[in-house]
């Protein structure tokens, strides 16, 4: 029988991955911690990419890994635990991406007008800060982007973001987002296709 | 191919998703046709236009904060470890499948802890309280019935000339006391569990019960030895917490630093940088420079290093 004991001591980095879930799932938080800290970063990127919030990818951050923790002992290394970890990942910013559009149909339903000033309209921009003109010509781009990206139902937001910010294959995509290949490379194109009708004058 | 067709695979051909057959054909027919040349043109300046959002990689301290924030609710949460007193607990409760193999082993843990057990509440508590037969959860504190707990051999010796065999055993008994938090015997029974009962979610218990007191100096001391010495990483969180508004004491200050330079729990240490340096002390000046070079914690060694900037103090040790 493997045998880790582990209370009280850092793990080292080079553990392997299996370790450390065996570890995690007998409830050793440090390992868990260690677990967390490989990919965290990753997948707190990928949340602010497709929420654009930041206070939402907080939350996302949140709830993907606490659940990843509750359902820990279900992980069964059929896959990956990078795989296991980007399918809670992709499925609770789905979930949020879900909630924020039923909040803003709300909203429109209502006649209460949901424009205003989102993050992307206070967000920095590094590349564009040494030239005034640059930098509104950019932030009305990323605004403009960024209302558009709101037109495409969240599945095809996700299949769009996976793809274009992430880079990812369109077969990992349906992976995660438990659809086929060809259900998201069609949801790339009617994402495409909003989204060039949207941005048609654009600057460039 | 046509060039309907042709056009309809540029943004996959864009995204490296068109097999190695579909990518020559396009390639080839682009070459030779303006309208479809111009259409890839413009789907490369349609990408190029969205990259335009500002970037999204999240600052270490962003991070840092999440990782806080997730590892205080996974201790605050989490359920108590399979410890060998759970597991004995368990036992006795009949919880466990495997009883038989366990049984050797409880017979003397049992013994150590009816030792144990045994002198915490006779020689503490076992003359304060009369037994009531109607227990009452009002006014004076109650001390209900006894009743066995568990039980230990300490011999066993066989006499076979009379064929009897004599075994000592050694009895320990549960008793339920109940009364009011603020009632003394109550108040020395929550310290008492807090600082030595074997058990963390009783510890954890007793600290969320006392901690509206934390300014009674019985409390606060029982808090600071939690904080700095359970061995259950979630218990001394909890004395941590509630020991956040004490956090100008100079005891609490010193136990703090305490934490910040020992405690294996990164979490922890966070906790006691972000309160420790609330308010720019130069006292803390020499921790700071020791944690920058030794922390292996991220946002510790980072959150010094800019607590001794703003403190205009040199970062390095001589």
């Amino acid at each position: 029988m493997e045998t880790v004991s582990v209370a009280n001591q850092p793990w080292p980095e080079a553990l392997s991955e299996k370790t450390l879930i065996r570890a995690a799932q007998r409830q050793d938080h440090d390992a868990f911690e260690q677990l967390v800290r490989r990919y965290d970063r990753s997948v707190l990127r990928v949340a602010l990419h497709l929420l654009r919030s930041e206070e939402d990818a907080r939350d996302a951050y949140q709830e993907i890994f606490l659940r990843t923790y509750r359902s820990l002992n279900s992980f069964r290394f059929q896959c990956s635990f990078h795989t296991w970890l980007y399918r809670v990942a992709t499925n609770v910013c789905l979930d949020f991406l879900r909630r924020k559009r039923a909040h803003r149909d709300r909203w429109t339903a209502a006649g209460t007008s949901a424009e205003g000033l989102g993050p992307l309209d206070t967000a920095s921009d590094d590349r564009a800060s040494s030239n005034p003109d640059s930098l509104l010509a950019c932030r009305d781009t990323a605004g403009r982007i960024a209302k558009a990206l709101e037109l495409l139902t969240p599945k095809e937001r996700m299949v769009f973001e996976l793809k274009h910010y992430e880079g990812l294959r369109l077969r990992v995509i349906g992976d995660r987002l438990a659809i086929s290949e060809e259900a998201a490379k069609n949801g790339l194109f009617r994402a495409h296709r909003k989204l060039r009708a949207a941005l048609k004058d654009v600057p460039r | 191919m046509s060039c309907e067709s042709i056009q309809s695979q540029i943004s996959l051909y864009l995204y490296d998703e068109l097999g190695s057959v579909e990518t020559e054909a396009l390639e080839a027919h682009v070459e030779s046709c303006g309208a479809c040349s111009r259409a890839l043109a413009e789907e490369r300046e349609f990408f190029a236009a969205m990259s335009e959002l500002p970037s999204a990689e999240p600052s270490h301290a962003l991070v840092a904060e999440c990782r806080h924030d997730l590892m205080r609710e996974v201790y605050r949460t989490a359920p108590e470890p399979s410890t060998a007193w759970t597991r004995f607990t368990r036992w006795f409760s009949g919880e466990t499948e495997n009883q038989f193999a366990w049984r050797p082993a409880l017979v003397v843990a049992s013994l150590a802890l009816a030792f144990v057990v045994g002198r915490t509440t006779s020689s503490d508590f076992s003359g304060l309280f009369t037994d009531v037969e109607e227990p009452s959860l009002e006014g004076p504190m109650t001390s209900f019935p006894s009743e066995p707990l568990l039980s230990g051999i300490e011999s066993i010796a066989l006499d076979p000339r009379r064929n009897r065999v004599e075994i000592v055993v050694e009895e320990v008994s549960r008793r339920r006391f109940a009364g009011h938090p603020h009632d003394p015997q109550i108040h020395d029974l929550l310290l008492s569990t807090a600082r030595n009962s074997p058990n963390s979610s009783a510890r954890l218990d007793s600290l969320d019960i006392l901690t509206g007191r934390v300014d009674e100096l019985d409390v606060r001391r029982t808090l600071l030895h939690s904080m700095v010495r359970d061995r259950n990483p979630g218990v001394r969180l909890k004395a941590l917490e509630a020991l956040r508004r004490q956090k100008d004491d100079p005891e609490v200050r010193r136990a703090l630093i305490d934490v910040l330079r020992r405690d294996p729990n990164s979490g922890m240490r966070v906790y006691a940088i972000d309160l420790l340096t609330e308010q720019p002390d130069r006292k803390l000046v020499g921790v700071l420079q020791e944690l920058v070079e030794t922390e292996g914690h991220e946002y510790v060694r980072l959150r010094s290093r800019r607590v001794l900037q703003d403190l205009n103090a040199s970062v390095d040790r001589f």
